[in-house]
C-alpha cells in the first residue's frame, strides 16, 4: 500500500469531507438529545441549583467532577502534537488532528460545564469586571480561554496546506464548504516563504501549548488544593492531575481512532502499528499516574491522621470502596498489565481497554471531588438526611450528558467538514520513506 | 428538630444521675429573707421580661404544661407546690441552683431575681407580700457630690464624696468604678468603702485601652440602701493607653480585595497573560503574512 | 437623603425634593407625621416619602406605610466600609451551653432562613472516646486569614476593617468555592427560592443583614453587622438564655455577656479560662474564642455521641 500515489492519498483522505445522509442523521440524533437534556438545564435555571443532589455540605458534585474530567481530556492535544511531535515521533502523524479536535472540543465545553454549576450564570461577566487576582477561578477562566484559543490554532494552522489541497481537488463540494476552505487556506501556494512561515508558526505554537496545558490542569487541581480540607490539602495535586489527564486523553484518542478508522475506512492510514504504539503510550502514562496514586494514598494512609483517615476509609473499605477499587484496578492496574502483552494492543481489545480507562477516569474525578466534602472537619448535624450524602439527580445527569453530547457534536462536525488525517504531512512522509529506500 | 428530640429523650433516660427527688432544703437563715422592694406592676413587668429570657426555656409559661422534658421536671411556677415556697426560699433556689437548675448568682442581679419572684407570685391569688425592713445603715440619703482625682500613671483614682447640703465627707459609702466599653460598663475594681474623710482610692488598670487619644469614659456609682446604684461621676479621663489603630486591610494579602492583591501575584498573572496572548497574536500576524505572501505569489 | 434611586424600580426616578419640615418637627407630638411639602406621583400607584419626628424617613406606598431604610446602593456602600476603629470578637462559654437553640431561632428569623439553614448551629461534640461530650455553638469564625475570601473570584465575600466577613448577594455568582474552602462548614447556599421570597422581593438589599436572601447565592453569619452599627449585640448573643455568649470590641479589651449584660475584660476572661480557638493549626486566625466545657452547668447526657445525626 505504501506505493500509493499522491493523488491516491488525496483522494482517500478527502473522501470523508462531503456531508452525507449518515452524518445528517447522526447530527439530528445528537441535536434532539441535546435539546432534551437542555430542558433539564432550563429547569435548573428556573428552580435553582436545588434540582441537583448538591446541598450545603457536599456543594460540588457531578458538574465539577465533569469539569475536571473535560479539562483533563483536553490535555491530550498537548501530549500528542507537542511532546511527541517535538521529540520527533513520526507515528503520530495520522492522529495529531484527531487529538487537537478532541482537545479543542473538551476545552471549549469545559467552560460551559463550569457555567452550569453556577448559581447565578447571568453574572458570569462579574468574573471579568470584578475578577480577583487572588482567586484560582480567575486563573482557571483565563487559562481555559487561552488554551481553547491555542488548541483552535493548533487545529487550523497545520491544516492550511491540506485546505488548499481540498479546495483544489474537491470542486464538487457545496459553496459554503469551498468558501470555508478558501478562507482558511490563506492563499496557500506552497512557496518556500510560506512553508518557512508556517513551520515557524507551528513550532512556536507547539512550544507555547506546553506551559499553557500544564497550567490549565494544575490550576484546576488548585481549585481543590488551595482549600484546607482533608483529602484536598495535598502538595502533589498539580502533577497528580496532569498525569491523570494524559491517561484520560490517550483513552479518548484510542476510542476516536477506532471509531473514525471504522466509519471513514482509514485502515490504510491508521494501521495496527498505530494502535500498538498508542497502547504502549497508554502503559507509559498509566505507570506514571499509578506512581502518583501510590504517593497520594500511601503517604496519608500510612499515617492516618484524624480527618484524612475518615475519607481514606470511605474509599478503601467504606461507602465508596467499590467505585474506588474499580477505578484503581479496572481503570489503571489491569490495563497496564494487559497492555504489556502485544495481543491486547490490537484495535478491538485496545478499544475495550480504552473504554474502561475512560470510564474509570471519569469516576476517578468524582472520587476526588465528592468523598472529601462528605467528611468536613466539623460534624454535619441538625440537617435533613439528604444533606449528609450526595446522590446526583436525573436533572443533573441530563445536564452532564448534554455536555458530552456537545463534545460529540463539535468533534463530529470538525472531523467531518475538515480532512481528518493530515494530507500534506502524509504525502511528505511517504516521499521521505521512498527516498530513503532508494538510497 | 429531630436531633433535639433525640437529645431530649436521651436526657430523660440518662438524666437520673441528678440526685433526683431528694427535697431541696433551704438553710433556715435564708428562708426568711424578704424582698427589699415592694412588688408592683413595674417590678412584675420587669420580672416577666427577665423570666421570658432566662427561665421560660425550661420552666415554660406558668400555668401551661410546656415545661422542658427534663428529669426531674422543672417546676411550673403556677403550681401549688411551687407557690408554697417562701420568698426567701425562691430567692435562694434561684441564686444557688441545683443539678440542672443553674445558679443565677452571677447571671442576675439580686434586684432582678426579686423582680422574677414578684412576677411569678401573680400566679398565686392568695399571696400577700411581706416587705423586708429596709436597712438604711449602709445607704446615704440626700444629694451627694463627688470629686475625682486621678493619676493613671500610678494606677490610682481617688474620689472624695461629700453631702451636698452640708459639705460633710461621707463615711462608709460603697462605691464602684466602671469604664465605658462598646456594649456596657466594665467594672474596674472591687466595691470600696469611703473612709472617714470621704475618700476612696480605686486601682485603675494600667493596660486598659482608651480611645485613639487614650481617653476613657469612666463612671463611679454609689450603692443605695435598696441595693440599686446611682451614678455620681460620669466623666472622661486621660490615660496613656491608646486604642490599637491597626487596620487589617492595610496589608496586601490573598484574602484582601483585588486592589490589595500581593504585587508579585498581580505581576505574575499579568505577565503570564500578556506573554501567552502576545505569542498568540504573533502567530495570527504570521498567518496574515502567509496569506499576503500567497496573494503576491499568485498575482 | 435627596436623590435616592430605588434599584428595584430603576425605570422610575424619584426625587425627594424637600424635607423642609425637619426644623419644626421637634416641637410637636411624637406620634405625628409630617408630610413632606412635595412629592412626586409615580405611574404605578402613589409613593410618598415622609419624615417622622424621630428623623426616620418612611415610605407611603399604595396606602401602606413602611419604614424607608435606604437603597441597596446605600447599604452596600456603607456595608463594605466597616465601623472604624472596631475589632469585633466573640467568646463562647461551652460550660453554659445546654442546646436551648434560642440563638439559632433568633438568627434564622432575622435572616429569613429556613429551619435547615444555619448561620449558627449548635453541634454535639465529643473529641475522643473517653473525653467529655459537650454542645458547641458554631457561628462563622470570621477568620483574619479567611480562606473563603481568598478564593472568591469576584470580591463578593470580603473582610471588613472591623473584622466580620460579609457577603454581597448582589455580586455573588454562586460558584460555591467559598463553601468548599471553609473548614468550619459555616457557609450555606440558597439552593431554591429563599423563604418568603415573594414577600421581600421588593425590599432593598441590606448587605449587613444579607436580607432579602437570593436564590443561587451564598449566605453566611455576619456577626449581625446591622446590629453592631446601632451598638446592639448580635441576634444570637442577645437571645441566649444561658449566658453562653460574650461579644465585644477587641480594641476595647472588653466583651459583654448577651444574657447578663455583664461586661468583662476580654484578656482576663480568655486567660483565666484557658480559652482556645477552633482548629488553630489551620492558621485561619478565627475571631471566635471558646472557653472549655469545664464544670458545665448542664451535664451532657451519658450517651454515645455517634447518633444517626452525627456525621463526622
Amino acid at each position: 500500500m505504501d506505493e500509493k500515489t499522491k493523488s491516491g492519498i488525496i483522494h482517500d483522505l478527502l473522501k470523508s469531507v462531503k456531508l452525507n445522509n449518515g452524518f445528517y442523521l447522526w447530527m439530528a440524533f445528537l441535536s434532539v438529545s441535546l435539546v432534551f437534556c437542555l430542558t433539564a438545564y432550563y429547569q435548573q435555571l428556573t428552580t435553582g441549583l436545588g434540582v441537583t443532589g448538591l446541598r450545603d455540605y457536599i456543594s460540588w458534585g457531578m458538574y465539577i467532577s465533569n469539569f475536571v474530567f473535560f479539562v483533563a481530556s483536553s490535555l491530550i492535544g498537548m501530549l500528542i502534537s507537542s511532546v511527541l511531535g517535538l521529540t520527533g515521533q513520526k507515528w503520530i502523524t495520522p492522529i495529531t488532528r484527531m487529538a487537537e479536535i478532541i482537545a479543542f472540543a473538551f476545552a471549549a465545553v469545559a467552560g460551559l460545564v463550569i457555567v452550569s454549576d453556577m448559581g447565578r450564570p447571568e453574572r458570569l461577566l462579574n468574573v471579568f469586571i470584578h475578577g480577583r487576582f487572588q482567586s484560582p477561578i480567575l486563573w482557571d477562566v483565563t487559562v481555559v480561554t487561552t488554551y481553547v484559543m491555542i488548541s483552535l490554532l493548533l487545529f487550523i494552522v497545520p491544516m492550511v496546506p491540506d485546505l488548499a489541497i481540498a479546495y483544489n481537488n474537491r470542486t464538487d463540494l457545496p459553496k459554503w464548504q469551498r468558501l470555508l476552505y478558501k478562507l482558511l487556506s490563506l492563499n496557500w501556494v506552497g512557496s518556500k516563504e510560506q512553508k518557512d512561515l508556517l513551520h515557524k508558526a507551528i513550532r512556536i505554537l507547539l512550544i507555547l501549548v506546553i506551559p499553557v496545558a500544564l497550567a490549565i490542569h494544575t490550576v484546576t487541581s488548585w481549585l481543590f488544593a488551595v482549600t484546607p480540607r482533608a483529602g484536598w490539602n495535598s502538595t502533589i495535586f498539580g502533577p497528580y492531575f496532569v498525569t491523570g489527564a494524559f491517561v484520560t486523553g490517550v483513552a479518548s484518542v484510542i476510542i476516536a481512532m477506532y471509531v473514525f478508522r471504522k466509519i471513514y475506512h482509514l485502515q490504510d492510514y491508521i494501521k495496527e502499528i498505530h494502535f500498538d504504539k498508542i497502547g504502549k503510550l497508554l502503559v507509559l502514562v498509566s505507570l506514571v499516574y499509578l506512581y502518583f496514586n501510590i504517593n497520594e494514598f500511601l503517604v496519608p494512609g500510612y499515617k492516618m491522621p484524624k480527618h484524612e483517615s475518615i475519607t481514606l476509609h470511605s474509599l478503601f473499605n467504606g461507602g465508596h470502596a467499590i467505585m474506588f477499587w474499580f477505578v484503581q484496578l479496572a481503570g489503571l492496574v489491569i490495563p497496564i498489565f494487559l497492555l504489556l502483552l502485544k495481543k491486547f494492543r490490537k484495535p478491538t481489545p485496545l478499544l475495550i481497554i480504552g473504554i474502561f480507562v475512560f470510564i474509570g477516569a471519569w469516576l476517578k474525578r468524582y472520587l476526588i471531588v465528592v468523598p472529601t466534602q462528605e467528611h468536613p472537619f466539623l460534624p454535619i448535624q441538625n440537617v435533613p438526611q439528604s444533606y449528609t450524602f450526595y446522590q446526583p439527580t436525573f436533572t443533573e445527569i441530563c445536564i452532564t450528558l448534554a455536555s458530552f453530547i456537545l463534545v460529540l457534536i463539535i468533534v463530529s462536525v470538525l472531523a467531518k467538514v475538515f480532512p481528518l488525517i493530515p494530507i500534506q504531512e502524509t504525502i511528505d512522509e511517504r516521499n521521505n520513506k521512498t527516498e530513503s529506500h532508494e538510497e | 428538630m429531630k436531633s433535639s428530640f433525640i437529645l431530649i429523650v436521651v436526657i430523660s433516660l440518662f438524666g437520673t444521675f441528678v440526685k433526683a427527688q431528694t427535697p431541696w432544703v433551704v438553710p433556715d437563715d435564708k428562708k426568711g429573707l424578704l424582698a427589699p422592694i415592694k412588688f408592683s406592676d413595674d417590678t412584675r413587668k420587669l420580672g416577666l421580661e427577665i423570666y421570658n429570657k432566662t427561665c421560660v426555656s425550661c420552666h415554660g409559661h406558668p400555668g401551661q404544661p410546656d415545661q422542658a422534658k427534663l428529669v426531674p421536671p422543672p417546676a411550673d411556677p403556677a403550681s401549688k407546690v411551687y407557690q408554697q415556697n417562701l420568698d426567701g426560699e425562691l430567692f435562694y433556689k434561684i441564686t444557688e441552683g441545683r443539678g440542672l437548675m443553674p445558679s443565677f448568682k452571677k447571671m442576675l442581679k439580686s434586684e432582678e431575681i426579686w423582680n422574677i419572684i414578684s412576677y411569678v407570685r401573680t400566679f398565686n391569688k392568695e399571696y400577700v407580700q411581706k416587705v423586708g425592713a429596709s436597712d438604711s445603715s449602709s445607704g446615704v440619703k440626700g444629694k451627694v457630690t463627688a470629686k475625682l482625682n486621678y493619676t493613671v500613671k500610678n494606677n490610682k483614682i481617688e474620689v472624695k464624696v461629700i453631702q451636698q447640703i452640708n459639705k460633710m465627707p461621707i463615711n462608709g459609702a460603697k462605691l464602684s468604678l466602671y469604664a465605658k466599653r462598646n456594649f456596657g460598663w466594665l467594672p474596674l475594681d472591687e466595691i470600696r468603702s469611703s473612709n472617714s474623710l470621704g475618700i476612696i482610692t480605686f486601682n485603675y488598670p494600667n493596660d486598659l485601652p482608651g480611645d485613639k487619644d487614650g481617653n476613657v469614659n469612666v463612671k463611679i456609682n454609689m450603692a443605695n440602701a435598696d441595693g440599686t446604684e446611682q451614678t455620681i461621676i460620669d466623666t472622661i479621663i486621660k490615660t496613656e493607653v491608646k486604642r490599637s489603630q491597626y487596620n487589617l486591610l492595610d496589608n496586601r494579602t490573598m484574602w484582601n480585595v483585588r486592589s490589595m492583591a500581593p504585587i508579585w501575584l498581580v505581576l505574575s498573572y499579568c505577565g503570564a497573560v500578556l506573554a501567552a496572548w502576545g505569542v498568540i497574536f504573533y502567530i495570527i500576524w504570521i498567518l496574515l503574512r502567509i496569506r499576503k505572501s500567497g496573494s503576491e505569489t499568485s498575482n | 437623603m435627596e436623590d435616592n434611586k430605588d434599584p428595584k424600580e430603576n425605570k422610575r426616578r424619584e426625587f425627594l425634593k424637600t424635607l423642609g419640615i425637619i426644623g419644626a418637627a421637634g416641637a410637636s407630638g411624637a406620634m405625628a407625621l409630617y408630610f413632606g411639602q412635595q412629592f412626586e406621583k409615580i405611574k404605578a400607584g402613589k409613593k410618598v416619602r415622609l419624615l417622622t419626628v424621630d428623623n426616620k424617613v418612611v415610605e407611603f406606598e399604595n396606602g401602606e406605610l413602611k419604614e424607608f431604610k435606604g437603597t441597596t446602593e446605600d447599604f452596600i456602600a456603607r456595608g463594605r466600609e466597616g465601623l472604624p476603629g472596631k475589632s469585633w470578637v466573640m467568646v463562647i462559654d461551652l460550660a453554659k451551653c445546654r442546646n436551648a437553640r434560642k440563638c439559632i431561632s433568633a438568627c434564622q428569623s432575622a435572616h429569613h432562613l429556613r429551619p435547615e439553614q444555619y448561620h449558627i448551629n449548635t453541634l454535639q461534640m465529643q473529641d475522643s472516646e473517653l473525653t467529655s461530650p459537650y454542645f458547641m455553638p458554631k457561628p462563622c469564625q470570621h477568620c483574619d486569614n479567611p480562606p473563603c475570601v481568598s478564593v472568591c473570584p469576584v470580591d463578593a465575600t470580603f473582610k471588613r476593617t472591623d473584622g466580620p466577613v460579609l457577603i454581597d448577594n448582589e455580586r455573588c455568582i454562586g460558584c460555591r468555592f467559598c463553601i468548599a474552602a471553609c473548614p468550619y462548614s459555616a457557609r450555606i447556599f440558597n439552593w431554591f427560592d429563599p423563604k418568603d421570597a415573594e414577600k421581600f422581593a421588593n425590599d432593598p438589599y441590606d448587605i449587613e443583614l444579607n436580607v432579602p436572601q437570593k436564590r443561587g447565592t451564598v449566605s453566611k453569619c455576619l456577626f449581625s453587622a446591622d446590629r453592631l452599627r446601632n451598638d446592639e449585640l448580635p441576634y444570637c448573643v442577645s437571645n441566649c438564655p444561658n449566658g453562653v455568649y460574650y461579644f465585644g470590641d477587641k480594641n476595647d479589651d472588653a466583651v459583654t455577656n448577651g444574657t447578663t449584660k455583664e461586661t468583662v475584660r476580654l484578656s482576663t476572661l480568655l486567660k483565666d479560662n484557658a480559652a482556645y480557638r477552633l482548629m488553630e493549626e489551620l492558621g485561619q486566625e478565627p475571631r471566635v474564642y471558646y472557653l472549655p466545657p469545664k464544670d458545665r452547668l448542664f451535664p451532657f447526657p451519658e450517651q454515645e455521641n455517634k447518633n444517626e445525626d452525627n456525621h463526622v
